[in-house]
């Protein structure tokens, strides 16, 4: 039978590997080196890799670092000035670039005794960054490694620096596309070395909407901000996300979610030939009442007036169908002085409200390795400990028919103590947290 | 059952290779998985040379080559043909094959001072497919222990890296990182020479090279890179005499790749 993707994910027993790979920065040119550096075999422990949008608060991107030990005894690891250190001769181990790959191996010896070996996914990548922070060394011959994704490299750079602006204002595609093209004056690109060095790895969404006070750099919602600053409010005000994906491209893109089904998870009670029972523990699953608001107010302009503060609201009414009612009345408030006019306002509201007036179901599981998922991606789930059906007071299966057939006659439940019911119902990725000492991937999802 | 020094060929810049450059690392990784193929040599008229560079003279007694499928080759220093290895307890006395049906070797030669290394793979097993080779050892010997330790203090096992997962239905899904050879070995009664031997090879906390029973047939393929962690035991007495000789245990712990 041909190997796939989900043919080794469902494997009873499999092989899998995890690499960590590095491009140092040049002493002369300060740009990366072109080969990757395979630096695994020094790696005591991996640590995870955590992605995120929207799951704290709406459109918060959340940045989690990768802390990854490696093995110092030789002083590979120390700083370049160091004649020991694998940088020696190269410039900071700062922003040196990191790629993280895992996935499966899978091999086969033929007859002629050569053996094939196929890694999946072809592309096996989960993590881009770059090396930030304080790096120790200590006595116990480690250093362990604070990598950052790829976004660091827009918070360590002063939007007053940028140039390109125009008297007019920009609009977010065009800052993007700024930003991408952006060089040191001397045709050195400053952010695009970090996303492959090339314009294909930026994936810019189309927007129309103009910033006039994106026209120069000394503009005061510029001049003392950082490039990420900027990034992030243009992301609100036009509604749409910025993450880098497991490839490595840049995204500023909208957070709706595919149709194609991205993987099926299947846990307790379910048999799958094509994905196999990858749920491990099912930790938290339920209506999220803390995201619940029947009240939304966006204020896209500094004043308290009616038009610079766009409230939508649930009806309120004393009545035992009403969600603001049982659930309490609770505000949202989203503040954003970039949003251009109040039709923007107006959608952005619209869209707010209609995320968190619906009360939906909230999963956090986790699962054995499955490496090829990302945010974003439509999953679908399917899990029931038992044949109780929980929404119901009554098993199905309790009663006695009065035909002949025995087949729903009085069975009871193996009850294992759960009363959670997925059938094939479809959720939305907000956060993947793999762990690449585990291999296991935790995930928290918002139904769709 | 012996003791030997790292593995000469340790980085892809000293493997002179006439096809499949991207597969050198392949040669001295321990993953016989992992193989140096040759690209473009599927034909038994053709040959496939590895040659090793060492960057200065280097003893050379100990050669290994596991997972291949070699029927005729040859090996040779110093980039001469006519330079064979002269094989000692093997099939042959020169390191030159032609109806070879095995497909993992160790070779103890003469020790000779060498720059180099070279293998011509000319014909392989099943005729006319790529050459193919898993893994091959060029070094020499720390220490050579004549007699085994007794089979009760001879403890030998793979350990896998591996990760068990337990699935919602009690269920069990394993998968595997990596397996790591590690061996206990008990010796009683060691003459002082070789406690002092041994010292010396303990003393170097460096990588070294286990191989307890190679053969150039029916090997049982157990050669692994090894480090020996934690203490040197042999200065206690194996009996109530001074003189009986000395006793302890060697643990040897598998290198990562």
């Amino acid at each position: 039978m041909a190997e796939t993707i989900l043919s080794q994910i469902k494997a009873p027993n499999s092989y899998v590997f995890r690499r960590v790979l590095l491009k140092r920065k040049s002493a002369m040119t300060g740009l990366h080196e072109s080969v990757w550096q395979d630096i695994s075999s020094d790696v005591k422990t991996w640590g995870s890799i955590r992605r995120e949008i929207d799951n704290v608060r709406y459109s918060k991107i959340k940045f989690g670092d990768v802390l990854m030990k490696f093995e110092n005894s030789s002083g590979r690891y120390n700083p370049h000035e160091d004649d020991a250190s694998f940088w020696f001769g190269y410039a900071s181990q700062q922003r040196s670039l990191i790629k993280i790959e895992a996935g499966f191996t899978h091999s086969t010896l033929s007859s002629d005794n050569i053996w094939t070996n196929t890694e999946y996914p072809s592309t096996p990548s989960v993590f881009y960054g770059i090396i930030s922070g304080d790096l120790y060394n200590s006595d116990d011959n480690h250093v362990q490694f604070s990598i950052r994704p790829l976004l660091q490299v827009f918070r360590d750079y002063p939007a007053k620096n940028l140039t390109g602006f125009t008297s007019t204002g920009l609009t977010a595609t065009q800052f993007f596309q700024m930003i991408r093209d952006q060089t040191d004056g001397s045709s050195n690109f400053i952010f695009r070395p970090f996303f492959g060095d090339t314009t294909t790895n930026w994936n810019i969404g189309s927007t129309s909407n103009i910033y006039a006070n994106l026209n120069t750099n000394n503009s005061v919602d510029v001049f003392d901000k950082t490039v990420w600053d900027i990034m992030e409010k243009l992301a609100e005000s036009e509604d749409k996300i910025i993450y880098v994906d497991n490839l490595g491209t840049f995204n500023f893109t909208t957070r709706d979610v595919t149709s194609t089904v991205a993987f099926h998870f299947l846990g307790n009670g379910f048999v799958d030939t094509e994905y196999g029972h990858t749920i491990k523990k099912v930790s938290k699953f339920g209506k999220r009442q803390t995201d619940f608001y029947s009240r939304v107010e966006v204020k896209w302009i500094d004043s308290n007036t009616f038009t610079a503060v766009r409230v939508k609201e649930t009806a309120f009414t004393v009545t035992g169908s009403n969600d603001a009612w049982n659930l309490g009345h609770r505000t949202f408030k989203f503040e954003n002085f970039w949003i251009p006019t109040i039709t923007v306002a107006d959608t952005i509201l619209d869209n707010i409200y209609n995320n968190v007036t619906v009360l939906k179901n909230n999963i956090e599981f986790t699962s054995s390795f499955v490496p090829h998922i990302d945010i974003l991606d439509r999953v679908r789930m399917s899990y029931d400990s038992s044949a109780l059906n929980p929404t119901s007071r009554w098993d199905l299966f309790d009663w006695s028919a009065d035909d002949t057939s025995t087949a729903q006659d009085l069975y009871w439940d193996r009850f294992r103590g759960d009363a959670i019911r997925l059938i094939g119902a479809d959720f939305k990725i907000l956060s993947i947290d793999l762990s690449l000492d585990k291999f296991e991937t935790k995930i928290v999802a918002i139904e769709i | 059952m012996e003791i030997l020094k790292a593995n000469y060929l340790n980085t892809t810049t000293q493997a002179i290779l006439n096809s499949s450059t991207d597969r050198a690392s392949y040669l001295f990784d321990r993953d016989v998985r992992f193989q140096y193929v040759s690209s473009g040599f599927n034909n038994d008229l053709t040959t496939s040379t590895i040659r090793v560079n060492f960057d200065e003279t280097m003893t050379v007694s100990r050669l290994s080559l596991l997972e291949h499928n070699l029927k005729e080759y040859i090996f040779y220093y110093n980039g001469v043909t006519a330079n064979t290895f002269v094989i000692s307890g093997g099939d042959t006395t020169a390191s030159s094959f032609i109806s070879n049906s095995e497909t993992s070797q160790y070779f103890r030669s003469t020790a000779i001072l060498c720059t180099s290394v070279s293998i011509d793979m000319k014909k392989t097993i099943t005729a006319n497919k790529e050459k193919a080779l898993g893994y091959l050892v060029i070094s020499d010997t720390h220490i050579v222990l004549s007699r085994p330790p007794a089979s009760k203090k001879y403890a030998i096992q793979l350990d896998p890296t591996e990760v068990v997962h337990t699935l919602s239905d009690g269920g069990t899904r394993i998968q595997n990182v990596a397996d790591k050879y590690k061996v206990k070995l008990g010796y009683e009664y060691l003459a002082t020479s070789v406690r002092d031997s041994l010292k010396t090879v303990w003393q170097l906390h460096t990588e070294m090279i286990f191989c307890p029973f190679g053969t150039t047939t029916s090997w049982d393929k157990v050669i692994f890179p090894c480090v020996w962690p934690g203490n040197f035991e042999f200065y206690k007495f194996s009996d109530d005499a001074a003189g009986a000789g000395f006793s302890g245990n060697i643990i040897l712990q598998e290198t990562p790749r």
